[in-house]
């Protein structure tokens, strides 16, 4: 059985204006998601800024409430729970920021920051979450005395590490990174990213994994979802969509990222224009209207939902873009 | 490049040294770092946050944040004069003329409530103040138009934050190439940026380069950009170059620990999967912990002598243009 399943899921924003408030314009943010994740699996999920892979983090652990579609966790339909029903599924599932300096309260100890998970759970006696805060704190690589110490006190490397023991205090089933390490040096991002992967070969949770840069994507990742103003267009194994991407939004992703190999220089075929905001977005194949492709029209009349090329390889079957 | 400035160096920093004055006393940020660049040639300067990169770049164009950073020795040489020494005026009409910079943050580098085209005709009038307005607003446009910022006149009475941050970084190169500067020195200019914009922006200064044919001076912490855009590179670690090379020596052999270890601690496209990369144990020590010698050698994991972080190491080449700083626990 899958962890999680998300089926058509959408959120729109309305965007209000003038003098009556009256809804001027509508923001789709997420717009007709589907994907499923099983135990211990890593679903990574890329796209430029704006293409909606932070809203779909916070929509599918009910940080945010979903305009239509079903988020199905642990057999149970969260789509629409509300606040109490949701508050003993907030253990299973958890979430690691990018800036983890935001994230941390800067007034609580770091000891009171892990504690607090047991705290609003109600769990353990105050000697019991002591010894478990110590425990945490050993398992992310932090030594005992951080217990005492304030947030600022550390470097940003080891702030997500306290960032990380928060979030696996009450061993989730489901952690949502969102570009966990994007604002780390080159040297710390790969002790956090080991970090997380020996987590996860311990206790068995499954990853949703959202960064920009495809290369930390695929290392971190079984299956790999491309997402373009607000829909996936591409979803395969990560090998697989490395190797053979299907989609030209795809193909320009891995075509943008710099090698670190001088041998490997070559000429890119660089994709035009801006990130395309998600605002009243053109209808059908949106990366078509901005390759402003010749057969970016078709797509118009097309049912765009994803289709399985080969096996486990899904693609937006758009005539301009496969 | 050479050890010692020669005659065509567009650029020679010679043993520079620079750092601030903080509350807890005196810090050095650069330590005594050479490098040369030649007309025309990019340069990456690559290294984590607080190895000196950026204290570098800012002593170059003497913009150290005043009154707590200064530079305290070496030599900074544009095309022959020692800009450590240079009155405030001369330096004036080389900043943003023969010389010129871009920031990682066009927001806090551009002006937020005057117009683009306000601030880059001021570029313009700065160090040409013969040419009429008309023909000034002219070459604003072209270069509008040469760093793929269409829509003419009308952009010139847009605000900064009417822009996307890809159009803003747009904006500081025209602004800094307005003038036909010799020397570009770019502070992380896309690491603020997605990556599909980063190639756009990074093939435009490459362009604008042959173009003008201007020296490039690339600071940033990627590999990657290093090898796609660069001619030589230096690696520099808490406030020293460990080593430099041109990008094909450097990234078919590294020699120095520090840039082994950067290297192969990069996911890369071609790595298999959740598998653990070779990371680099510990943190970059900060200022107050640097040592005199090797700053590396704790956190290499390779055996070694204490005796190599405590005293001062050569800097040696130990093939023609491949220099290397010389600890006996880094070297292979």
């Amino acid at each position: 059985m899958s962890l999680l399943e998300v089926t058509d899921l959408s959120l729109h924003f309305a965007l209000r204006g003038g003098l009556l408030r009256r809804q001027v314009a509508k923001c789709r943010a997420v717009d007709g998601v589907s994907f499923t994740l099983q135990p211990g699996e890593t679903l990574g999920l890329v796209g430029e800024s704006g293409c909606g892979k932070t809203t779909l983090g916070k929509t599918v652990v009910r940080l945010l409430e979903p305009t239509a579609g079903r988020i199905i966790f642990d057999g149970c339909d969260i789509s629409h729970a509300s606040a109490s029903q949701l508050r003993p599924l907030r253990r299973e599932m958890q979430m690691v920021f990018q800036d983890p300096a935001e994230s941390l309260n800067p007034r609580h100890t770091v000891g009171d920051l892990i504690e607090e998970p047991f705290v609003v759970q109600g769990l353990g006696s105050g000697a019991q979450r002591r010894e478990w805060a110590h425990e945490l704190l050993g398992r992310v690589g932090l030594s005992a005395d951080a217990y005492q110490r304030f947030p600022f006190e550390f470097s940003g490397g080891q702030r997500q590490r306290i960032g990380i023991a928060r979030a696996i205090a009450l061993k989730p089933k489901l952690l949502i990174c969102d570009e966990p390490v994007s604002a780390l040096d080159v040297s710390v991002q790969s002790q956090v990213l080991n970090l997380l992967l020996e987590l996860q070969r311990e206790m068995g949770m499954s990853f949703l994994f959202i960064a920009h840069g495809l290369n930390v994507v695929k290392h971190m990742s079984d299956r790999v979802a491309v997402m373009y103003l607000g829909r996936i267009v591409e979803m395969a194994g990560a090998e697989e969509l490395y190797r053979h991407p299907r989609h030209a939004y795809t193909k320009a992703l891995l075509d943008a990222i710099p090698e670190a190999d001088p041998a490997l220089r070559r000429p890119r075929r660089l994709l035009q224009g801006d990130v395309p905001s998600p605002i009243n977005p053109p209808p059908g194949c949106a990366f078509g209207a901005r390759m402003k492709h010749p057969l970016y029209p078709q797509s118009l009349e097309m049912d765009l939902s994803l289709r399985e090329v080969s096996p486990g390889h899904w693609v937006q079957p758009c005539p301009c873009c496969t | 490049m050479s050890q010692s400035p020669s005659s065509t160096d567009l650029l020679a920093l010679r043993d520079l040294r620079a750092g601030f004055d903080t509350e807890e006393g005196w810090r050095l940020a650069v330590d005594g770092i050479s490098l040369a660049l030649q007309p025309g040639r990019s340069l990456g300067l690559v290294g984590e946050s607080g190895c000196g990169k950026s204290v570098t770049a800012l002593s170059i164009m003497r913009l150290l944040p005043q009154p707590h950073g200064h530079v305290v020795g070496g030599s900074i040489a544009f095309e022959g004069q020692d800009l450590a020494t240079l009155p405030q005026a001369e330096l004036a009409s080389l900043r943003g003329g023969a010389m010129s910079m871009i920031f990682q943050e066009p927001m806090t580098a551009l002006h937020p409530v005057r117009s683009i085209g306000d601030q880059l005709l001021e570029a313009l009038r700065l160090h040409d103040r013969q040419g009429s307005a008309q023909a000034h607003e002219a070459r604003v446009l072209e270069m509008l138009q040469r760093v793929g910022i269409a829509g003419g006149r009308d952009r010139l009475r847009q605000y900064p934050h009417q822009l996307s941050g890809g159009m803003r970084q747009r904006v500081m190169i025209a602004m800094a190439l307005l003038n036909r500067p010799r020397l570009l020195i770019a502070d992380e200019p896309t690491t603020a940026l997605d990556v599909t914009v980063q190639a756009q922006i990074l093939e435009l200064i490459a362009d604008l380069q042959r173009e003008m044919g201007m020296g490039v001076l690339l600071i940033t912490h990627d590999l990657g950009v290093v090898a796609q855009y660069c001619d030589e590179v230096a690696v520099m670690y808490a406030g020293r170059i460990v080593e430099r090379a041109s990008v094909q020596q450097l990234f078919a052999k590294p020699r120095h620990a520090y840039t082994r270890a950067l290297l192969a601690s990069r996911p890369r496209l071609e790595g298999k999967p959740k598998t653990l990369l070779p990371a680099i144990a510990g943190q970059v020590p900060s200022l107050r912990d640097w040592v005199s010698g090797c700053r590396f050698a704790p956190r290499s994991g390779l055996a070694h002598e204490p005796a190599w972080t405590q005293q001062p190491l050569a800097v040696v080449e130990i093939e023609p243009g491949h220099w290397v700083e010389h600890c006996p626990a880094c070297l292979s």
